[in-house]
């Protein structure tokens, strides 16, 4: 597949990229993670494994703008087969639930690229879920041009787990192809997500779309639109599920690196929370997640610091399609900052200095 | 689009800018954003069906400024298109803007309206290819040459940006935007490096764009040369560190535009900024370091308003008062005949001759000396001015200041006048007698100079009662024949050393004796005015009411070999009684406005005298706009 890239962003990222891994060499970060959520009538276990990592974050292209995972994963260093089999093992097999379990497998990367996860780890991994016996659905995430590339794989796989539904995330971000290019360096297209999705669908595997808020280079109401388009396009497109993701910045980023310099900050959680409202509205039938890293922090979607817990709440009533407040600005008083910002066209002239804007109190006259 | 100037004070101006129709500057800007669905001729299903979606939640009333901002339709008006990455065009495509732009010029051919080009938050990472792209948007320019329209460009702070965008300033850019402006008012420092960065790159007749700053800064900002605001501010301000919501504000942010207008209108917008700075304390310090860093004297005029505030220690360094200090220090020569000065007080009434005080003083020295009195010159010594030669009581603005009189004087006034002094004196043959008819803060800074300088002073006791008491005035008489020499001299004309002196500070030492020889004709007083005559022609008049000389076509012939205050025409002949800028080739530097100046031709043959409506320097960058107003023309054929 032909990756189209703006080289004034990938070599600075790439440029990023190696300096930061290079110093990072050394620690131990082959960790694997892992988590058990209860829902109403199913249970999610995610396990979170260091393959060898993002192919693309690997490559001469850097890798995506605001994307550290790569830090995380295996690299050069030998995949610790066992100690996943181990946990795995544990996590579906000996643990037994009261609910059927929805796995999510995630290794930041494409699950099917044959260099991020070997052949053979992926056959373990297939072969532990069939025999758990609980599982009613498989999570992972791919790359569209490991989608297209590996179909045979794929659908040997689909034919093993049968009568275990298979879900695909795929990082769609933007459906703006110039964001994704200047903005993301994601190296894919809004084509390549769409081609991706009308071939998984008709096969029977579900997509779940990851849509992004706010890459770096747009203001908050650029970046609250573009998402808004993203989520209206995803839906016309099809997409099972809308998972929507604000921005936490990682170390050896250029988001990073942009923060550093009060050239970036990422999204207020009231520009999440529209978001997630405007979502509902325009995808009533779709399933709507949510679920912000870091929230309430510096490095992580935040409003004032007084009201984000609330806000964070409304956030999850939000996903849950409940009510919310008719006024938000009784909420807090940063409401009105937010609805200021919202509503000045020069916002985007301001490309600094905008990390006090938050702490600000309106006056009240 | 076409903006001209019309009044013009510090940085500030008062202007007319043609969009569509007329506005007066400074005003609002109707700032109005337009999306890529907005470009979009062919309303596509699927984004009427998001639009309707947004428009029910509520949402698109956020990205419509339009719906909070007050009867924006009454401002002129300015579309922003958002950037090239929300239009789905890439920016390392840079060459393809071609694609991009001359649809949206398509559109506004016929419009006369602003529209931003340069993508305003061009990120840092693209500056290495900006001259690239800077020279494509040229191009573009130029293959549309029909275009009315000129550009707002954004340009921030410490930005590379600056200077290359310096190539597109002549091409058509009408409107600069200092889009960080709003967070640097806290910082003066940044905030004047950013705006003479800025200023260094542009002509005057482009206008400058403050976006979102609170109307308690429009004063200080259009001093600073600011043309247009807005209604939206988002700030870190300290007196709070607050956002003022704009709704309730608007009426406000009008009143205190009106305010700057009619401030401007009668020259009193540094009054203006006085007072606002004086409740917002990092203005105040802002108004200083402009007072310190910014060279104002351009944009001072030379006689203005009928009194000049000086209210606060900021007025003691409010240009006009500089250059007073400023041309007495280097304009002002003891003429070779005197003998002695005396220093006397300032006194409240202007000027202070027409004061009872200086009345008693004058009719004491008068009656002690005689006609020898001719050898004696008076200096008064008053705060902020500094040194006033008696000569100069009628020259703006000694005549005109107004300070409230406590008696107290501040270190800075006490520094200011020992400065003066000190100068003066330095340069003051040694010959020359002293004596001091001062008391308090005048005495001890008149003392203290002399003893600095080993000069002797003779000077009234300090325990006498007021200067104004028959007991001071017999000691002052006595102090006069007693203590200081002064010889007969020839009888001497004292008009003709009082009218020398007001053309050297006016147009420079030396011109004085230049223009005024000793056989010209006198006419009048003082307090009314008085006509000099030459030989049956009428040379120069004195207008009491501003202290200063107007110039005849005759004593502009004396006058033309000094090349001082010359403006060259472009053109044949001068019709009716006003030059406008587009027409003026060049011009002296050190015109300023209300200055009387020399009208020449190409071949530096005189046409006429005149008054400066602005600048030296703005007369011949404005393109546009009022130049000269005239004031006597040579007759063709003549
Ligand atoms: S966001 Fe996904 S595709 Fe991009 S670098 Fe990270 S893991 Fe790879
Ligand atoms: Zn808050």
């Amino acid at each position: 597949m032909h990756k189209q890239v703006n080289p004034l962003i990938s070599d600075r990222i790439q440029e990023i990229r190696h300096k930061y891994l290079t110093q990072v060499s050394d620690t131990s970060h082959s960790k694997i993670w892992s988590s058990v959520s209860e829902k109403e009538d199913y249970i999610t276990v995610t396990i979170v494994i260091p393959s060898k990592g993002c192919s693309w974050a690997l490559s001469d292209n850097g890798g995506c703008s605001v994307c550290g995972y790569v830090n995380d994963s295996s690299r050069e260093n030998q995949i610790p087969v066992t100690k996943i089999e181990d946990e795995l093992r544990r996590l579906i097999i000996e643990t037994k639930y009261n609910k059927p379990l929805e796995l999510q497998i995630f290794n930041s990367g494409s699950f099917f690229d044959k260099n991020d996860v070997p052949e053979e780890l992926r056959k373990t991994i297939i072969d532990l879920i069939k025999s758990s016996g609980q599982i009613i659905k498989l999570s992972v995430e791919c790359r569209p041009e490991f989608i297209l590339k590996e179909k045979t794989t794929i659908e040997g796989i689909l034919k093993r787990l049968s009568e275990i539904k298979l879900e695909i995330g795929i990082g769609l971000e933007s459906s703006n192809n110039a964001i994704l290019l200047d903005c993301w360096n994601k190296g894919t297209t809004l084509e390549d997500y769409e081609s991706s999705l009308k071939y998984l669908q008709p096969i029977g595997v579900e997509v779940k779309s990851y849509v992004f808020i706010k890459p770096p280079f747009l203001s908050e109401q650029e970046a609250l639109r573009d998402s808004i388009k993203t989520v209206f396009d995803a839906k016309q497109m099809g997409t099972d599920v809308i998972s929507i993701n604000p921005c936490n910045i990682q170390n050896g980023t250029l988001i990073y690196e942009l923060f550093r310099k009060d050239e970036y900050q990422p999204p207020w959680l009231w520009t999440v929370l529209h978001l997630i409202k405007i979502a509902n509205e325009i995808a009533p039938n779709i399933k709507i997640i949510c679920d912000p890293t870091a929230a309430g922090k510096e490095r992580g979607a935040h409003n004032c610091g007084k009201c984000d817990k609330i806000v964070l709440k409304l956030i999850e009533k939000a996903v849950q399609r409940e009510k919310l407040p008719e006024n938000f600005s009784e909420i807090c008083s940063c409401y009105l900052n937010w609805e200021i910002l919202m509503n000045t066209p020069w916002e985007s002239f301001r490309t600094r200095k905008l990390s006090k804007l938050r702490k600000l109190t309106p006056l009240e006259e | 689009m076409s903006f001209e100037i019309r009044k013009f004070e510090g940085l500030g101006r008062l202007g007319n800018v043609l969009l569509g129709r007329p506005y007066e500057t400074p005003t609002f800007l109707n700032l109005q954003m337009r999306r890529e669905d907005d470009l979009s001729p062919i309303e596509n299903q699927d984004s009427y069906k998001l639009k309707k979606i947004l428009s029910k939640s509520n949402l698109e009333t956020f990205f419509q400024s339009q719906h909070q901002q007050p009867e924006l339709s009454s401002f002129p008006t300015c579309i922003l298109y958002s950037s090239l990455q929300m239009q789905g065009k890439s920016l390392s495509n840079l060459t393809r803007i071609e694609d991009l732009f001359p649809e949206i010029f398509q559109s506004l051919v016929s419009r006369d309206e602003f529209f931003h080009l340069i993508p305003w938050d061009l990120p840092e990472i693209y500056l290495d290819h900006i001259n690239e792209y800077i020279s494509t948007i040229k191009r573009l320019i130029s293959i549309t040459s029909i275009l009315q329209s000129k550009f707002m460009v954004n340009i921030p702070f410490r930005s590379n940006l600056a200077e290359s965008l310096k190539e597109l300033i002549p091409f058509k850019v009408g409107i600069i935007s200092l889009g960080d402006i709003s967070s640097l008012l806290n910082h003066p420092k940044f905030l004047l490096q950013y705006l003479s960065s800025i200023k260094e790159i542009i002509t005057p007749d482009v206008m400058l764009y403050a976006p979102g700053v609170p109307s308690s800064f429009f004063p200080i900002l259009t001093y600073l040369g600011i043309d247009l605001f807005d209604f939206t501010f988002l700030s870190t301000l300290t007196n709070g560190g607050n956002i003022l919501e704009m709704d309730n504000n608007a009426e406000d942010y009008k009143l205190v535009i009106n305010r700057i207008k009619s401030a401007l209108k009668s020259g009193k917008l540094r009054d203006l900024v006085r007072i606002y700075a004086n409740s917002y304390p990092p203005q105040k310090t802002l108004l200083r370091m402009i007072d310190k860093q910014i060279p104002l004297d351009q944009g001072t005029t030379i006689y203005g308003a009928k009194s000049l505030y000086c209210t606060d220690e900021t007025d003691f360094s409010r240009p006009e008062v500089k250059r007073f200090r400023e041309r007495v220090r280097d304009r002002y020569r003891l003429a070779s005949h005197i003998q002695g000065i005396v220093f006397l007080p300032c006194s409240a009434r202007k000027p202070y001759s027409q004061s009872k005080s200086h009345r008693a003083f004058q009719s004491a020295i008068r009656r002690t000396l005689k006609s020898r009195r001719h050898s004696l010159a008076e200096i008064i010594l008053t705060s902020p001015l500094g040194i006033v030669p008696r000569e100069l009581e009628y020259t703006y603005p000694a005549a005109h200041y107004d300070i409230p009189v406590t008696g107290d004087w501040s270190s800075l006034e006490r520094e200011q006048l020992a400065e003066d002094l000190e100068n003066f004196l330095k340069n003051c043959p040694t010959t020359i007698q002293l004596l001091g008819y001062v008391k308090g803060t005048e005495k001890r800074v008149l003392v203290d100079v002399c003893k600095n300088l080993d000069r002797v002073v003779h000077i009234i006791d300090d325990d006498v009662p007021a200067l104004t008491s028959k007991e001071s005035l017999y000691q002052f008489r006595h102090l006069l024949t007693e203590k200081l020499i002064i010889k007969t001299i020839p009888k001497r004309n004292k008009l003709l050393d009082f009218l020398r002196v007001v053309a050297d500070y006016q147009f420079g030492f030396g011109v004085g004796k230049l223009l005024i020889p000793e056989n010209v004709r006198l006419q009048g007083y003082k307090e009314l005015g008085i006509r000099i005559q030459l030989a049956g022609k009428h040379l120069l008049t004195f207008r009491s009411s501003t202290g200063f000389l107007t110039l005849s076509l005759e004593a502009a012939r004396r006058m033309i070999g000094t090349s001082k205050n010359i403006v060259r025409f472009d053109g044949e002949s001068i019709r009716g009684t006003t030059i406008f800028a587009n027409a003026i080739r060049q011009a002296d530097h050190e015109i300023r406005i209300n200055d009387e100046v020399i009208v020449v031709n190409e071949n530096e043959e005189l046409m006429a005298t005149g008054v400066a409506y602005l600048p030296g320097k703005l007369l011949v960058d404005m393109p546009r706009g009022l130049g000269v107003k005239i004031r006597q023309k040579v007759k063709e054929n003549a």
